[in-house]
């Protein structure tokens, strides 16, 4: 009988590494599929880098940003590690299309936080529209890490921290050894500290858009409605989203001087 | 009158001129300094109407406590005054009493009060509005002598819901006596409702300055309300809604002009200035976007950057920057504007004409480049346009993409919560099986460590170690030196009797399954029956 009970657990555990090997054995799998856009869009963006002419420069550049466009079309890596973007805020920059390029380094950031190419490239396309950095809140960035680890990444440590759990769970729940129980105990405590963070960024932490378009900032979600200001709010500014109103085609926004307004939905992208 | 910490024994009903009670109203306390306890407190009372002329005034007393307190006699002088001219309002509660301490108003008959203070709310324009429409709310005072407000409310002046266009108007004149306050404010509709302003209110005294400069309150509490104020916001009406329109109210005539050459080439930016002249909300509202136009996507690059605006009384003017896309362009499109007129309460659809343009191709090497970068050299004194330089790239180069860059991380999206319930099933399951095991080894016949000992050797010249080694882990159960005989050999408690048998176990193992050395089974035998009997023998002892 004790025998039994000790193949059932060794089955449970082998069971629970065979179905993460299989995961991951078919995610790297997938991966391995290769796609030539990606090396057709470099080579046209070193193309372009190279160019003599302008003109030279703007067909290189547009081919790569389509290629660029369509790769993230197909694959969306929204939780992937933010190369891709960073590529893609690269391209705009240079057909100095700086809006889109401060979108998509600011995405590109959130997936990069550590990564100081994206950090620098974001302050110059700033600089070319003379925007200054948002203000940020020290301390929730501290607090949720995010500024030095990316939701992915904390989503993936959260997982980590519940498979050991669930081994040295599992171990107690047969041996009944007190370092099982408070190392389960321990990485309970990770897990629950894990969601806790991504809990809380998912559906607490405010969502920002990035202008991609001047806009003038209204009191109400219609051109019909008065201006905020006298002065539009530019375009590559990063504001905060506070809701969508009359059927997502107008966003109530927070604007960096502190205005409260809405702005169509057309001239800024969510990140 | 001075009341020095008494003011808890004053009693107001014992106030006596004449013999007769004297009515009063109590106006107010003031204290002399913050250090000083003595309180000045002021009352108000009436006397009956006299004609014109000088009269005495009897002492007045009253009573504090179980003492009583006199004024001196004084003198008081009624003026001659016109009753027509100082009567504004027949409202009962705009009037003021004569007093004792108002010389100009006791001509009157105390059954006839006359009117000092009166407010009135309205509006000046239109109570039904369009948003983008303008109207004026007044309120108007009509007051006589000096008035100290206490309380003033005037929600017409906020105009909650609406835009208050410039700084509200004040303008002061009289009537005969009366003066009379206007203040006015033009506010601009913003979203369609319906909004209700009042009542409005104003409550003071009348004072006048003594010969220190002071001011004496001559009057009870005067209150005046205004009853209130109803504004209507419509909605513009859907129905032949043109789509250009923006919310545009007034009536406007409009035209476009090109502002610069027109002869030009693809790439080139042009200014078409748009100016709309007329009478109406010409400082909120906006042009429609041009891109929607029909002609202008595809055609034309409308400029990211709003278009630059100039508004006086009667017009506004908006330039707006276009970049010409094709040589395909002949004309630049007719701009379509829309306003709606509220006198009429239909919408108008004007459309300029179309501007002919000429548009040539460049060649290749002058494409996108923009004018500051078009380098002008002397050569040999002459300024000439020689070439255009290629801007240096000002960033460093894209990170070489692999396949997994395109992929999410694995487990690293919302997904990864699905290990919660597959956690828990997985526990649950542990626990279920478990507990069935234990339930199952309870309900098997317990053998105990002699018997299993006993059965190990049964067999001549064999043994069956398993066995054995559980017949020393139920030795241990049964003399409470260990919780269960489920527990691994290799996770006995490694001290006392336990660390004994798991050494024993051990050891039999490695000789077991080592090959290294032959097993003597009378040793085996000869060990497990000392370690067992050591075991039973240690009953009760910890």
């Amino acid at each position: 009988m004790k025998k039994l009970m000790g193949i059932l657990f060794r089955f449970s555990l082998f069971f629970g590494v065979l179905i993460l090997v299989v995961i991951l054995f078919l995610s790297i799998f997938a991966m391995r599929t290769n796609d030539d856009k990606i090396k057709l869009a470099e080579d046209n963006y070193n193309q372009g880098v190279s160019a003599k002419t302008i003109y030279d420069r703007k067909v290189a550049f547009n081919s790569a940003l389509n290629m660029f466009l369509e790769l993230e079309l197909d694959y969306h890596p929204e939780f992937g590690d933010g190369r891709l973007y960073f590529d893609i805020g690269n391209t705009y920059f240079q057909l100095e299309e700086y809006p889109l390029a401060i979108y998509y380094y600011s995405k590109a950031e959130k997936l990069m936080p550590r990564d100081e190419r994206v950090q620098h490239n974001l302050t110059i396309a700033r600089d070319k529209l003379s925007i200054a950095k948002p203000s940020s809140n020290d301390f929730m960035q501290f607090f949720f890490l995010s500024s030095f680890i990316s939701l992915p990444e904390r989503l993936q440590i959260f997982f980590l921290a519940s498979i050991i759990a669930i081994f040295l769970c599992s171990r107690w729940l047969w041996t009944r050894k007190r370092f099982y129980r408070n190392s389960a105990i321990l990485a309970l405590s990770v897990v629950a500290i894990a969601i806790l963070n991504v809990g809380i960024t998912r559906y607490f932490s405010p969502v920002h858009a990035v202008l991609i378009h001047a806009s003038e900032l209204r009191r109400d979600a219609g051109t019909a409605f008065a201006k905020v200001g006298d002065l539009p709010i530019y375009a590559g500014t990063t504001v905060e989203v506070l809701e969508t109103a009359k059927d997502a085609h107008w966003l109530k926004i927070v604007a960096p001087n502190g205005d409260f307004g809405f702005i169509p939905q057309e001239s800024a992208r969510i990140l | 009158m001075f009341s020095d910490g008494l003011k808890g024994l004053f009693d107001i009903n014992s106030f006596r001129l004449e013999n007769a009670k004297l009515p009063v109203d109590y106006i107010k306390d003031v204290r002399i300094s913050p250090s000083d306890p003595t309180v000045l407190s002021m009352y108000n009372f009436q006397i009956a109407g006299k004609h014109a002329g000088l009269y005495a005034l009897s002492p007045i007393s009253v009573r504090v406590g179980s003492q009583e307190y006199k004024s001196t006699m004084t003198s008081y002088s009624v003026l001659a005054g016109s009753l027509a001219k100082q009567a504004i309002s027949s409202s009962p509660q705009q009037s003021i009493p004569s007093s004792v301490n108002v010389q100009q108003s006791t001509a009157a008959p105390p059954e006839k009060p006359q009117t000092v203070l009166r407010l009135d709310a309205g509006v000046e324009g239109k109570t039904s509005l369009y948003p983008g429409q303008r109207t004026k709310l007044v309120y108007t005072y009509s007051f006589e002598g000096d008035i100290s407000l206490t309380t003033e409310k005037l929600p017409l002046l906020d105009a909650e819901g609406f835009i208050k266009i410039g700084e509200k108007e004040i303008t002061d004149s009289s009537k005969g006596n009366v003066s009379i306050r206007t203040i006015s404010q033009v506010v601009e509709a913003v979203k369609p409702g319906k909004y209700t302003f009042g009542p409005s209110l104003a409550e003071g005294y009348t004072y006048e300055n003594d010969s220190g400069g002071n001011p004496v309150y001559t009057s009870s509490k005067l209150r005046t309300e205004a009853p209130d104020i109803q504004l209507t916001v419509l909605p513009f009406p859907e129905q032949n809604k043109p789509l250009s329109f923006n919310g545009a109210v007034g009536l406007f005539t409009f035209e476009t002009k090109l502002v610069g050459p027109s002869k030009l080439e693809v790439g080139d930016e042009i200014s078409l200035s748009i100016v709309v002249v007329g009478k109406g909300n010409l400082k909120t509202m906006t042009l429609s976007d041009l891109c929607c136009q029909p002609g202008f996507s595809g055609f034309f690059k409308i400029s990211d950057l709003p278009p630059t605006e100039e508004v006086t009384d009667t017009s506004k003017t908006s330039v707006i920057k276009l970049r010409l896309l094709t040589d395909l362009i002949k004309a630049i499109p007719s701009v379509e504007f829309a306003f709606f007129d509220p006198e009429l309460s239909r919408y108008v659809d004007l459309h300029s004409k179309a501007i002919p343009i000429t548009v040539t191709n460049m060649t290749p090497a002058s494409i996108a480049v923009p004018a500051e970068t078009a380098q002008r050299i002397k050569v040999s004194g002459k300024t000439e346009k020689a070439s255009y330089s290629i801007a240096p790239i000002e960033i460093g180069s894209i990170i070489s993409l692999e396949t997994s860059d395109l992929y999410n991380k694995i487990f690293g999206t919302w997904w990864t919560f699905l290990i919660i319930p597959i956690a828990i099933a997985l526990l649950l399951f542990q626990r279920i099986i478990r507990e069935y095991l234990v339930w199952q080894l309870n309900n098997i016949k317990q053998e105990n460590s002699h018997e299993l000992y006993a059965n190990a050797f049964m067999k001549k010249n064999t043994c069956d170690f398993e066995m054995l080694k559980q017949a020393l882990k139920l030795a241990l159960v049964e003399t409470g030196k260990l919780e269960s005989v489920l527990i691994e050999d290799n996770d006995l408690p490694e001290e006392g009797l336990c660390d004994d048998v798991k050494a024993f176990s051990s050891m039999l193992d490695e000789r077991r399954f080592s090959g290294r050395e032959s097993i003597n089974l009378k040793d085996v035998q000869k060990q497990s029956k000392a370690l067992i009997e050591k075991i039973w023998n240690s009953r009760g002892a910890k």
